[in-house]
């Protein structure tokens, strides 16, 4: 049998009309669904910063939208701490544990940053900055 | 309102203090990976995508049907409303220019403050390359280079005295390697350079970066230099050439209305610079979403761990910063060259397959503007929220461009809608764009092959090694938009 004769620019455009077509109706079902929250109790994560750096278990924290969220630090170093996206500041030390206390409204995947104390091995450390921990807040 | 102010003010003042964060350029990304099911229909549709098409080219037969196109000819007054609108966008553009060069080196030095970081890497770079494959070579009419220069050459005109140009001849080796350079020389300074978002520097950079293009202008012509040299001209061009959209005249006349990526169909081939080009193009792109990962997050944390007495410290005496930067100005390179690599040794295997005596170079001119589609869609997936959410800083800075509290339009106390481009909006658009940048890149290979190949067997078959080399890039772009972000320590 002889191969079948097609127009190439309607074969083309066929094509792009399945594409649109085929990602329109496409994504979104299963997503990765952090814990669901007992209603009105705020979230609560307490973080301890130890050696410039926060526990393992603790550098990535996921909420979902709408959560009330509590986060407790710790530190055995003088700190200023800073919510990225959020944009909370807030200063720790040894003697004074810092709590912040807000709801998560807005999705995406924030950065919580050291500033006040830089990675400092006797280098001069240039413009080094510390992410002690990612606080992702996922849509309902 | 002199409260919002103040408010504004000490967020504004916050946020300086954290400007070292920054990633890419310039402007913070908050997106969340694309979640596992995301991934797997993308890599799904992909392979089950690349299948169908290949099956389906394998009934078709070799065609030298020219694509359609519809020619609008431009008169009377749409052609003046055209004239008049592209000598506003030029003026505005070349103010605009003027205007970053300016506040770049008299301005606040904070990159929050100062116009000019968000200018050029959000608004110029990331917004022109998304307008361009929409709306067609926007970049000719708002080139600010261009425009000086050709102001400059209508005013020694006007003096009575010729061209503005000694006229050398432009050496035919060189072809398009000048832009070839300098676009790495952008990447790096995008991705790599301490000083991308310190507005002084930038401007510095702007400012050499012009003296270039005008000496290289005089040197060679204005027009040639614009074909060979003026990175933007080109890389703006290569993604124009998707767009639905084609000006073939710098002044109104006409324009064609053709399909979507068929204008990357083309009947001359590309120079051998202009291949390395586009593919840098892919490859750099694709590195700054890499650069993103917690696999260069391991890299960067080693280089940290690194021993006291490592080489890093001692022998070259670096800063921790500047050991960071070593490395990616080391990989950034590589990558480029690992993406020539790659896309020359399947040339090299289609050459091998062909019934034609086509070398290697002949099939790589011939197809590689076929792999646009993925570097646009890796672009529109990778930098959409950014644009629009980072984007958003130009709104207050437009009103105070030096940072001196200033209030010239009244948006000065205007706050960033972090929120704007929720998690499943850009997760959907994501994938949605990579497939279908995948798909369309498959077709218009597919396309080229049985324009270029006599047997229909040969075109079919030429595309194997090609299809592989595809999906292996959208697989990359798939497996970036992955992986959460990853900040560099290194600002």
């Amino acid at each position: 049998m002889a191969p079948k004769v097609v127009d190439m620019s309607r074969l083309f455009l066929a094509l792009l009309v399945a594409v649109a077509s085929a990602t329109a109706v496409a994504p979104a079902r299963a997503q990765p669904m952090p814990p669901a929250q007992a209603a009105a109790e705020p979230m609560r994560f307490a973080i301890a910063i130890k050696n410039r750096k926060a526990d393992v278990a603790q550098q990535q924290i996921r909420v979902r939208q709408g959560d009330t969220v509590e986060l407790s630090f710790t530190s055995d170093e003088p700190a200023e701490l800073h919510l990225h996206g959020y944009d909370k500041l807030l200063m720790v030390a040894p003697d004074a544990p810092a709590v912040l206390r807000f709801p998560a409204s807005i999705a995406g995947h924030f950065s919580v940053e050291a500033h006040a104390f830089g990675i400092n091995r006797g280098r001069a450390s240039g413009q080094i900055h510390v992410v002690l921990l990612y606080f992702d807040v996922y849509p309902r | 309102m002199r409260r919002l102010f103040t408010v504004a003010a000490t967020i504004a003042a916050h946020l300086a203090t954290t400007a070292a964060a920054f990633a890419h350029g310039f402007g913070p990304r908050y997106d969340l990976p694309i979640p596992l099911s995301h991934y797997i229909f993308g890599a799904g549709a992909t392979v089950a995508v690349s299948f169908a098409i290949f099956a389906a080219f394998m009934q078709v037969e070799p065609a030298t049907r020219r694509l359609p196109v519809l020619v609008l000819h431009l008169h009377g007054v749409p052609a003046a409303l055209c004239g008049a609108g592209a000598a506003v966008a030029r003026g505005l553009s070349v103010a605009i220019f003027l205007l970053v060069i300016l506040v770049g080196f008299f301005g606040n030095q904070s990159p929050v403050r100062n116009l000019a970081p968000t200018m050029v890497w959000i608004i110029g770079w990331v917004g022109i390359a998304f307008l361009s494959p929409v709306l067609g070579n926007v970049w000719r009419t708002l080139n600010p280079w261009d425009a000086l220069y050709r102001g400059a050459e209508a005013l020694h005109r006007r003096a009575g005295r010729g061209a503005l140009s000694c006229c050398w001849r432009y050496p035919a080796w060189l072809a398009a390697w000048p832009a070839f350079a300098l676009f790495v020389g952008f990447a790096w300074m995008e991705l790599v350079w301490s000083g991308r978002s310190v507005p002084a520097e930038l401007a510095a950079a702007l400012t050499a970066y012009s003296a270039v293009t005008w000496a290289a202008m005089f040197a060679f012509g204005r027009c040639k230099w614009l074909a060979r040299g003026e990175v933007f001209t080109l890389v703006f061009g290569i993604f124009a050439r998707f767009a639905p959209l084609a000006w073939p005249g710098t002044a109104g006349g006409a324009v064609a209305l053709r399909l979507p990526a068929s204008g990357l169909v083309q009947e001359r081939p590309l120079s051998v610079s202009m291949v390395a080009l586009t593919v840098a193009l892919l490859a750099t792109v694709t590195f700054d979403g890499f650069l993103e990962t917690p696999l260069w997050g391991r890299i960067d944390a080693a280089i940290l761990d690194a021993p006291p007495d490592s080489f890093l410290w001692t022998l070259l005496d670096l800063r921790e910063d500047q050991a960071l930067r070593l490395a990616r100005s080391i990989a950034l390179p590589a990558a480029v060259l690992l993406f020539i690599a790659a896309y020359l040794t399947v040339c090299w295997t289609m050459s091998r397959l062909s019934d034609k005596p086509a070398g290697t170079l002949w099939l790589a001119r011939r197809f590689v503007l076929t792999l646009v589609p993925i570097s646009l869609a890796y672009h529109v997936a990778h930098y959409l929220s950014y644009l629009l959410v980072g984007g958003q800083y130009a709104i207050p800075l437009l009103s105070d461009p030096f940072g001196w509290g200033w209030d010239l339009f009244g948006t000065a106390a205007y706050r960033v809608d972090i929120g704007l481009v929720g998690p499943r909006l850009q997760w959907n658009v994501a994938v949605a764009s990579i497939v279908a940048g995948h798909i369309i890149a498959v077709c218009l290979s597919h396309v080229v092959a049985l324009r270029i190949f006599a047997a229909p067997r040969s075109a079919v078959v030429t595309q194997i090694p090609m299809l592989v080399l595809m999906v292996g890039y959208t697989m990359c772009s798939l497996w970036i938009v992955s992986q959460p972000i990853v900040e560099s320590p290194m600002g």
